[in-house]
């Protein structure tokens, strides 16, 4: 057989052969009996879409897994701006009510930042002299005493606290209603001078200001008795007191009028 | 054996990429090529015998229409477009670069995957409209094999007997 009449014969099989099997196939259902060769393909393409729809599910988690991080930062954000926001009504709710009852209150201020001289223990506050202040004024918060102004300029002033070395205020223990001076000393501590070996202070006496140095108004809290040594001193007893207002959670200040 | 593992194992991954993968909601038409490849890689054989054989020839042709068999079997409607124009693909891929019509050129390469592309489609609009009540958007399904020609026409360039004549 000649090469031509061969591929003839190819191409003539070829076509009639599906001829036959589509005409067969015309109005019916496709040949059952050749779904076997579909089998290994149906249960590959189970695996497949299987394994598809896992990937699928793992990388839509992961997607939602990193929205959701994104949004539980940004509600966190939120809920701390709120926090921030709560706190800071509810000192400034305190602050009002100091000058509710301070009659010799002047104005609120914010603190700013802690003072730049390395020597002192002193805070800056937002407001300064174009506000009313002056030097020598008391600074006080709804816990108690925090210092005085120190240093004003027209739009800011500075204060001395009052655990720095140079400070001292005079005070009376609140129920032995004994005088004495309280002075800072550098550290978180004050001390409490001038109480004779003879009086009884106990820890956690209650010293308030005394009014008696004509800068800070009686009554003032000022802190507490932690330590009291009377064995092995001369003439005064040494006494450490811990304010009550740490300079560590100051954020807004109270400035009173002086006399 | 192992040549017809081979080609089969070929099949089987043509096939799951044909399946899985689309391109711009397209269907990849990617069993021409492998048809194609097959008749080339029998061109090399038969070349080295110095003429064309029949034998040849009825390899491909039946490589190609087991593969369009079992396309259309996969796509679970007529069974009988791929076979045809899957073997017509084998057959023609096996007759036209070896005998005395073409020099195997990477143009004729591409221009024939087209054409294989393109007669794929033309089939199974026919077959379809002639032996099957399901009607078919013709415009739809030609802009389909315009895509796959696009996608096929890299392999008509790059795949090439191992020797060329």
């Amino acid at each position: 057989m000649s090469k031509a009449k061969k591929r003839l014969l190819i191409l003539f099989s070829l076509f009639s052969l599906s001829f036959v099997m589509m005409a067969f196939q015309h109005n019916r259902r496709p040949f059952s009996f050749f779904e076997v060769l579909s089998y290994p393909f149906h249960a590959l393409s189970k695996i497949t879409s299987s394994v598809d729809l896992k990937v699928k599910t793992a990388k839509e988690a992961l997607e939602e897994n990193t929205r959701l991080k994104k949004e539980l930062t940004a509600f966190l954000l939120e809920r701390q701006k709120y926090n921030e926001v709560i706190q800071e009504n509810k000192r400034l709710k305190d602050l009002l009510s100091l000058k509710e009852h301070e009659l010799r209150y002047l104005t609120a201020a914010k603190v700013i930042a802690r003072g730049y001289d390395k020597v002192l223990n002193t805070i800056i506050l937002d407001k300064g002299g174009n506000n009313g202040l002056q030097k020598g004024m008391a600074v006080i918060t709804t816990r108690g005493l925090v210092g005085k102004v120190y240093f004003v300029k027209k739009d800011f002033a500075e204060v001395l606290l009052l655990r720095d070395s140079n400070f001292s205020v005079a005070v009376r223990l609140q129920n032995n209603r004994r005088e004495g001076v309280v002075s800072g000393t550098g550290y978180d501590n004050c001390v409490l001078k001038y109480i004779s070996p003879e009086e009884n202070v106990e820890k956690g006496e209650v010293i308030v200001t005394s009014g008696l140095d004509g800068i800070f108004p009686p009554g003032l809290p000022v802190g507490t008795v932690v330590k009291v040594k009377k064995e092995g001193v001369e003439f005064f007893q040494q006494i450490e007191i811990m304010p009550f207002q740490s300079d560590a959670k100051l954020e807004e200040v109270v400035i009173l009028k002086q006399e | 054996m192992i040549k017809i593992f081979t080609w089969g194992l070929l099949a089987v991954m043509v096939f799951i990429v044909q399946t899985q993968f689309s391109f711009l909601h397209n269907s990849v038409n990617f069993t021409v090529v492998i048809v194609y490849l097959f008749g080339l890689r029998n061109l090399d054989r038969v070349a080295a015998r110095g003429y064309f054989g029949s034998r040849s020839e009825i390899e491909t042709t039946a490589f190609g229409a087991f593969i369009g068999l079992t396309e259309d079997v996969l796509l679970g409607s007529l069974v009988g477009p791929g076979f045809l124009s899957k073997g017509l693909t084998g057959f023609f891929t096996s007759v036209i670069f070896s005998d005395v019509v073409f020099r195997w050129t990477r143009i004729w390469g591409m221009a024939a995957i087209t054409a294989f592309t393109l007669l794929d489609g033309l089939i199974l609009i026919g077959a379809r409209s002639m032996f099957s009540d399901l009607h078919i958007n013709s415009s739809q399904v030609l802009l389909n094999v315009l895509v796959q020609i696009v996608l096929n026409i890299p392999f008509g360039i790059l795949l090439k007997p191992r020797i060329v004549n």
